[in-house]
């Protein structure tokens, strides 16, 4: 018989294909079900959306125009809102609109808008994500609450300003000193996690442009064991002009991290004394080359009767081995007239290439910034 | 006394919108910058108040399209985010009249139209 001519491991092998195509067939239809499914609810919450807008946007404007009177305590909400504020979904789209509406209102409006979602009692739908294990809807929650001046939350929302997840963290610390200024600064005493440079930059840009009564513990904060609250108490004393911790931050000149003695160069270049030039002159030699390119540039940039104290310093560093340190040394020495531009003249190597070229440099930077000013 | 106000944020232009017509004038909306460059051209308004970052077309092509077409003085005032001070002073070197940082609260810019109003003797 024909049949018996196969082997029976042929028809096995045949068995499992059949069993493995079914298989793989379940699988697709199931793939493809899930995504018909998903694009499917998907486009009922976009339709719900779309029919949520209008209500919404009119919710929100009766809030933004809304005047209180003895006999109108409470923002109007039609029982259509009413209704469907019972699904957290509208809930979360009514509070998403209400706060690209608070950033674009200020005074009345953003009141009002935060006294909607008091009285609907948003708050709770922003602290159930605080318990979220997920850091993205934690950090979405305190952006919420800080969007909305919820005060009340300050306590729980301080404990995050040292969480290990980065994100966090950032709207955490953004969000206190959204709340209190210069105040909100404190978790400063206590964090111990790295802080950021760009986060660094969004809480300067934060701040108010004047410090207020003075601010109180930048010493401190110049003390951390964290280098990168040190960094941005160098920022926050060059910004503001802090004159009185000249001398904590010339302690920073010795701090072990290169950044923050770079920063620190910096910051004295904008609250020096008479001593500053010294100070940063007397670390130059155990210091690597980036130290002493910034200092040289501090040097240049802290004005002529700084760089005349050190003119002999100066006239030794032009002769260094390195052409960028050659050529800071000379714009230093450009930048005091008399003593300084005679020394260039006199450089004994003044007429040798580099020197040739860099004093000519040095010489026309500094013209050309003389006319500028 | 038309108004055209060019603003790609939904929320936005309709505070505007009511905010304007409660003060009795004639509103129109652009969400994006070709949609206000067209009504511009179609309404001739007597002020426009316009966005600086906007789709299609920015508040300075605005700025700079009414300028240069429009023989008729339209006031222009730009809304502007923080940290857009470069591109305000931009919008003035342009020809804009006016302009208010948001966030800005609606009774100012109320007031705002009105001057500029007055001030063009509209």
């Amino acid at each position: 018989m024909p049949f018996l001519e196969v082997h029976p491991i042929q028809y096995l092998k045949t068995g499992y294909l059949v069993v493995a195509m079914f298989v793989l067939l379940g699988v697709l239809f199931s793939v493809v079900l899930f995504m018909l499914l998903y694009l499917l609810a998907r486009k009922k919450r976009e339709k719900q959306k779309e029919r949520w807008h209008q209500p919404v946007d009119l919710l929100i404007r009766r809030a933004i125009f809304f005047e209180e009177s003895p006999d109108r305590m409470q923002i109007p909400i039609t029982p259509g809102v009413s209704r469907w504020l019972k699904r957290s979904y509208f809930r979360q789209f009514l509070l998403d609109e209400m706060i690209t509406a608070k950033k674009s209102f200020s005074g009345n409006a953003a009141e009002n808008l935060v006294r909607l979602y008091n009285q609907l009692r948003l708050e709770r739908l922003s602290l159930t994500k605080l318990s979220s294990l997920k850091w993205h809807i934690r950090a979405r929650c305190i952006q919420e609450l800080a969007a909305m001046d919820q005060k009340d939350q300050v306590g729980k929302i301080y404990r995050l300003t040292n969480h290990p997840n980065e994100f966090i963290r950032m709207e955490a610390q953004s969000a206190i000193v959204h709340f209190y200024g210069f105040e909100g600064l404190r978790f400063l005493d206590v964090v111990s996690q790295p802080i950021s440079e760009w986060q660094q930059i969004q809480l300067l840009a934060q701040l108010p442009k004047t410090l207020g009564a003075g601010l109180k513990g930048m010493e401190s904060w110049l003390k951390s064991s964290n280098s990168s609250v040190i960094s941005f108490a160098l920022k926050l004393a060059r910004i503001h002009r802090r004159f009185e911790l000249h001398d904590a931050v010339a302690g920073c000149l010795d701090h072990h991290n290169p950044a923050v003695r770079i920063q620190a160069l910096k910051c004295l270049q904008d609250i020096c004394n008479e001593t500053t030039a010294t100070l940063i002159i007397g670390r130059y030699e155990k210091n690597d080359r980036l130290y002493r390119i910034a200092a040289l540039e501090t040097l240049q940039c802290m004005g002529p009767e700084s760089a005349e104290q050190q003119i002999g310093f100066l006239q030794k560093e032009l002769l260094n081995e390195d052409d960028t340190i050659k050529l800071a040394t000379a714009r230093v020495l450009a930048t005091v007239s008399g003593r300084g531009t005679q020394s260039l003249d006199d450089f004994e190597k003044a007429g040798e290439y580099p020197w040739n070229e860099i004093i000519r440099q040095a010489k026309g930077e500094q013209t050309k910034s003389g006319k500028a000013a | 006394m038309k108004i055209l106000v060019a603003e790609d944020e939904t929320i936005m232009l309709k505070t505007i919108d009511f905010r304007l017509k409660k003060d009795g004038y004639e509103v129109f909306l652009a969400e994006d910058g070709q949609k206000a460059l067209e009504k511009i051209e179609e309404l001739s308004p007597d002020l426009i108040i316009t966005d600086i970052m906007m789709p299609y077309a920015s508040g300075l092509e605005i700025v700079g399209f009414v300028r240069k077409n429009k023989e008729k003085r339209i006031p222009i005032i730009i809304l502007s985010a923080m940290g857009q001070e470069d591109v305000v002073l931009e919008a003035f070197g342009l020809g804009a009249d006016d302009y208010i940082t948001k966030p800005f609260s609606p009774n100012e810019l109320s007031v705002r139209v009105k001057r500029l109003l007055s001030v063009t003797g509209r």
